[in-house]
């Protein structure tokens, strides 16, 4: 039989039918045709046999969990999130420095925000597929970059939203035993600058602070003394010095940054961390 | 645009295509990531009027027929853990799982391609045009190959004596 052959519809039916395949109303065709043709539908039932041991055969993979290789990071979740909310644009759109903070609430809002990691699937490393280097032609000037490795925290990626009218950088950091905290910042002048502040937003403390004509918000999910100190030590007017990084300058890596000396309080994670039981997706 | 999510709920179903493909767990798992990350890159292609999961099962299928020649090569030396039944389930049901491996050996002699369309129509049961789409070709293209692959399964099993009906066939 050649490619462009066109196989016995009869015998396809057939097949369908003992596989269980095929719908009430072409059954009786079916019994028809095998009373016709007995052998070939002695075959036919052969052949679904074999396609249903098939399928018993890997059943079970079905309902075996998912090897953590094949899961995602969390930040490509939510950046998909973003792109599906219209609505977080349009605050944006806005423009006033007061409605720009709803906006980063809406971005970290909900059950996104605190793990960095969760189930979906296997990109290695989708985020950064989804990142967008702040060096790339075109792309807008890098807002500096916080160094929170005062406090034990490594910068462990930086994404800019570009799906929104005025880019919006979110900055995730990372330290040992830890939930993640998010810095998103945006460019907005003139030049001016203020000390962080901190406010309940939903009873999640959220910091925020100017400077360099750059707008910054922080959140995590701390409590709001922590947060207060992590946000006065990103935007340098805590006790210690903290060195902020210029646009386009790589962060050291994560092995050179201070080890924590003085761990802040953590809150408990709102949620089990990242490595949730596979398969639930 | 695609999301995680929505290929999260995709994943059992490409492990489970893919476990029947190469039959280990390590080598599936592999062409698992793999297909995902290419997925994932070309995330933007994939249009929502068609269905994720033939989409998904198109690269993974175009991967499969990429690396499978490299697998056979290193197949020749290896035997691996997830091809070793258990003695215990052959003594159990032995006359059964014999055939079943037959079965299987058989499978695993057919060409990459109708090998591919036999284990698709086995473990996700698509309707014609949907398996056609799912690889990524013309449906008469699909509907021949399986009738080929049907037809050589056929006769490698009886030229093994395989084809005798087993105690399940006569369910029908």
């Amino acid at each position: 039989m050649v490619e462009s052959d066109r196989p016995d519809e009869n015998y396809e039916r057939a097949v369908a039918f003992y596989a269980g395949r095929l719908g009430p109303r072409d059954q009786a065709r079916v019994r028809a045709w095998a009373a016709e043709e007995p052998v070939r539908a002695a075959r036919a039932r052969r052949d679904a046999a074999i396609e249903r041991r098939i399928a018993r055969e890997y059943e079970a993979v079905l309902r075996e969990p998912i090897p953590p290789r094949l899961l995602v990071r969390r930040r490509g979740h939510r950046r998909a999130r973003l792109v599906r909310s219209g609505a977080a644009a349009a605050v944006v759109l806005a423009a006033a420095s007061s409605v720009w903070w709803p906006y980063v609430e809406r971005t970290v809002s909900g059950a996104d925000n605190a793990t960095g990691f969760e189930s979906p699937p296997g990109l290695g490393e989708p985020a950064a597929a989804d990142a967008v280097p702040v060096s790339e032609p075109g792309a807008h000037r890098a807002s500096p970059t916080p160094d929170l490795s005062a406090h034990g925290y490594r910068l462990i990626g930086r994404e800019v939203l570009r799906d929104t009218p005025r880019p919006l950088t979110e900055l995730t950091y990372e330290k040992e035993g830890g939930p993640p905290v998010h810095v998103y910042a945006q460019d907005r002048p003139p030049q001016s600058t203020s000390e962080p502040e901190v406010s309940m937003r939903d009873g999640r403390p959220l910091a925020r602070w100017r400077a360099h004509g750059v707008n910054y918000a922080l959140v995590g999910d701390l409590p709001a003394s922590s947060l207060q100190a992590l946000a006065r030590s990103a935007a340098g007017t805590d006790d210690q010095p903290a060195p902020t990084a210029q646009p386009g300058r790589r962060m050291p890596p994560a092995n050179a940054l201070r080890p924590v000396e003085a761990p802040l309080e953590m809150a408990p994670p709102a949620r089990p961390p990242s490595t949730q039981p596979q398969g639930e997706m | 645009m695609i999301d995680t999510d929505m290929l999260g709920v995709e994943i059992p179903h490409l492990r489970r295509y893919a476990r029947a493909l190469m039959r280990e767990r390590e080598a599936a798992d592999d062409l698992v990531q793999d297909t995902l990350e290419r997925a994932w890159r070309k995330r933007t292609l994939w249009r929502p009027s068609g269905r994720l999961r033939s989409w998904l099962f198109r690269v993974l299928y175009r991967l499969y027929l990429d690396r499978r020649p490299r697998m056979q090569r290193a197949h020749r030396n290896l035997v691996t853990l997830d091809s070793v039944r258990p003695a215990a389930a052959l003594e159990a049901h032995s006359e059964l799982s014999l055939h079943c491996l037959d079965v299987f050996a058989a499978i695993d002699e057919l060409p990459d391609r109708q090998r591919a369309i036999l284990l698709l129509m086995a473990v996700e049961q698509p309707d014609y045009r949907t398996g056609a789409r799912m690889l990524g070709l013309k449906e008469g293209t699909f509907r021949s190959r399986l009738s080929r692959a049907r037809e050589q399964l056929h006769d490698r099993l009886a030229s093994d004596g395989t084809m005798a009906d087993s105690p399940e066939d006569a369910h029908g």
